[in-house]
């Protein structure tokens, strides 16, 4: 089985992990990052800390990148630019940010290329990039982790909002699934603040809360009983620009039908949802894969074969087939490399016709 | 041609007050009408510390608005703007206006312990919509409700009358405060049999618990004793 090779795009928490577990099976990896860094999305936006256990990001993350940086053959700052099928593997051609090529021939693919917050412009009446002291979750990670959450006066905000389903759930804007991630975020967010300013206000606005599974005593529980962090059910329609860079919302509370609200605060966060984004949309166009009816690529079989792609021989791992957590991305990362390890050394492919059949999709 | 709209204002909020006085002035003529204001522009959080700190109130964190204690509220059949969950909703929130246009709802709990009992958190319902209620009375933001005047008049009979309840007293206290009480019919119906068997003397001279004085000393002060949660 020697000179078996497999590549992993990306380097996040899925390809990092589907990396790590072909290492130790004894596959050679070549790893291509878009980025100058590894470690993906949560190194990009440098994570606080990570839900529900409330741990540093780092003490997920830097053990993977350790276990993989210096081991593999890396092409950092660098793209697929395109795939060719040779003979029972694939010839992968590597552009560098120069504009070079490369050549790499593989056995396997794995794409874990991951996902792209939603840009909150893209909903203008939110005023995001405009007004002041309003930010997206993925801002917010980077200020906590910096300790740094101040205003735009220099000072530590004493009134939070947060509101969740930005970008998801929203037909206006294509996005008509939930992105699983952002109530369990927010709430850790708003603990987080609470916790480092103890007589801040913090108030959700939300339509349903989503801590699925065993977050929902950890996070929605303990964020009322412990921290008092207020949730108000309504979507809020828009935000002023209120006096002394404060900003106005104006919503509507729907468990308490009386008035509307107008309420003012220091800081606005919006709970950006997930993409596929533009990094992800390429390697699929390069790698020739199929995009599903939200706008991410296709597996094989969503319940069955979940880490295989429409195309044999290419293997899908993390946020790039919908949004995710991180565990989840990281154990897709090994689901993706124990199929890859099959596939290089038996030949291994399992079937399915699902892709194929024609889904009919509820339409908004 | 009378225009109905202003013969018979049909805004909803409207409140008149007989007496209005602004900056020291009092005011008169039309001007003692006001608008609710009609836009929620803050809450005020110190209502859910204050009551989360009282014993009554301390298990009002735990409440995630699912609604099971409104649903089967004994008081809810009769009062349809009962709502244990609202009550604890607009408390946490600090909306102490929509509490206030509550007020005659916020009062009328009758302890039966059916939501205490059901309540999937653990809330002591029961306990926590008085702590509102309580909350409300000591910043003087609802007026003093039936239920409450009556707890008074009925503790001030006991204290009176050396430790239990003087009929006469209390039922006297009762009319000057408007409650319903026994007709004059009923007073004569009921003088026959009290004077036959003699309970009459009962009735005008109760007798008292004994140690009265030793026992009002300990009353008075677990009365006077504020109690804090540890």
């Amino acid at each position: 089985m020697a000179g078996e090779k497999v590549l992993v795009v990306g380097s996040g928490p899925a390809g990092l992990s589907a990396t790590k577990e072909l290492l130790n099976m004894g596959v050679d990896v070549v790893l291509v990052e878009k980025e100058s860094y590894l470690g993906g999305t949560p190194k990009k936006l440098k994570y606080s800390l990570l839900f529900p256990e409330l741990r540093p990001a780092s003490e997920v993350i830097d053990p993977l990148i350790k276990t993989v940086e210096g081991k593999v053959k890396t092409y950092m700052e660098s793209i697929v630019e395109g795939v060719k099928e040779e003979g029972n593997g694939f010839t992968v051609s590597i552009k560098d940010k120069s504009g070079k090529i490369q050549t790499e021939k593989v056995n396997a693919i794995i794409a874990a290329s991951g996902f792209e917050h939603f840009d909150s412009r893209r909903k203008y009446e939110y005023g995001y990039g405009i007004i002041p002291n309003i930010y997206q979750i993925s801002d917010v990670e980077k200020m906590l982790s910096e300790n740094k959450l101040v205003t735009t006066k220099g000072t530590p905000p004493k009134r939070v909002a947060i509101l969740l389903c930005v970008g998801s759930r929203d037909a206006t804007v294509g996005n008509t699934y939930c992105s699983r991630v952002c109530c369990a975020v927010s709430i850790k967010q708003a603990m987080e603040i609470k916790e480092r300013i103890p007589d801040a206000v913090v108030h959700i606005y939300y339509m349903d809360i989503r801590t699925y599974g065993l977050m929902e005593d950890k996070l929605y529980w303990k964020s009322q009983l412990e921290y008092r962090v207020g949730f108000i059910r309504g979507r809020i329609s828009e935000f002023m620009r209120g006096p002394n860079d404060t900003v106005i919302i104006k919503g509507e509370d729907t468990m308490n039908l009386n008035r509307a609200l107008v309420v003012p605060y220091d800081m606005v966060i919006l709970a950006n949802g997930m993409e596929l984004g533009l990094g992800s949309k390429q390697v699929a166009k390069a790698l020739g894969l199929e995009f599903e009816e939200h706008g991410f690529v296709r597996p094989l079989d969503p319940d069955r074969l979940p880490v295989q792609s429409t195309r044999k021989g290419i293997f899908l791992a993390g946020a790039i087939t919908g949004p995710k957590t991180i565990s989840d991305s990281i154990t897709e990362g090994y689901a993706a490399a124990m199929k890859a390890y099959e596939y290089v050394t038996k030949g291994v492919w399992e079937e399915s016709d699902f892709a194929k059949r024609k889904v009919e999709v509820a339409h908004h | 041609m009378p225009i109905p709209e202003l013969e018979k204002p049909i805004i909803k909020g409207l409140i008149q007050k007989d007496k209005v006085v602004i900056d020291g002035l009092e005011l008169d003529g039309t001007w003692n009408a006001f608008m609710i204001e009609r836009t929620q522009t803050g809450y005020d959080p110190s209502v859910w510390d204050e009551i989360a700190n009282t014993v009554e109130g301390n298990t009002i964190s735990l409440c995630w608005q699912c609604g099971t204690c409104t649903s089967g509220c004994t008081m809810r059949e009769y009062d349809p703007k009962y709502s244990p969950r609202r009550f604890i909703d607009l408390a946490r929130k600090g909306d102490k206006q929509s509490l206030m246009e509550l007020q005659d709802s916020l009062w009328r709990c009758v302890s039966c312990q059916k939501c205490t009992h059901r309540c999937p958190k653990g809330v002591l319902v029961e306990e926590v919509v008085h702590a509102i209620h309580n909350y409300m009375l000591k910043h003087g933001l609802v007026k003093k409700d039936p239920g409450t005047v009556f707890d008074e008049i009925f503790l001030e009979a006991v204290m009176k009358n050396g430790g239990r309840i003087s009929e006469l007293v209390l039922g006297g206290a009762s009319a000057k405060a408007g409650f319903v009480t026994l007709s004059i019919r009923d007073l004569i119906a009921m003088s026959g049999p009290l004077l036959r068997s003699g309970l009459i003397k009962d009735l005008m001279k109760p007798s008292k618990v004994k140690n009265w004085d030793r026992i009002k000393k300990v009353l008075e002060e677990a009365m006077n004793e504020e109690v804090t949660p540890e």
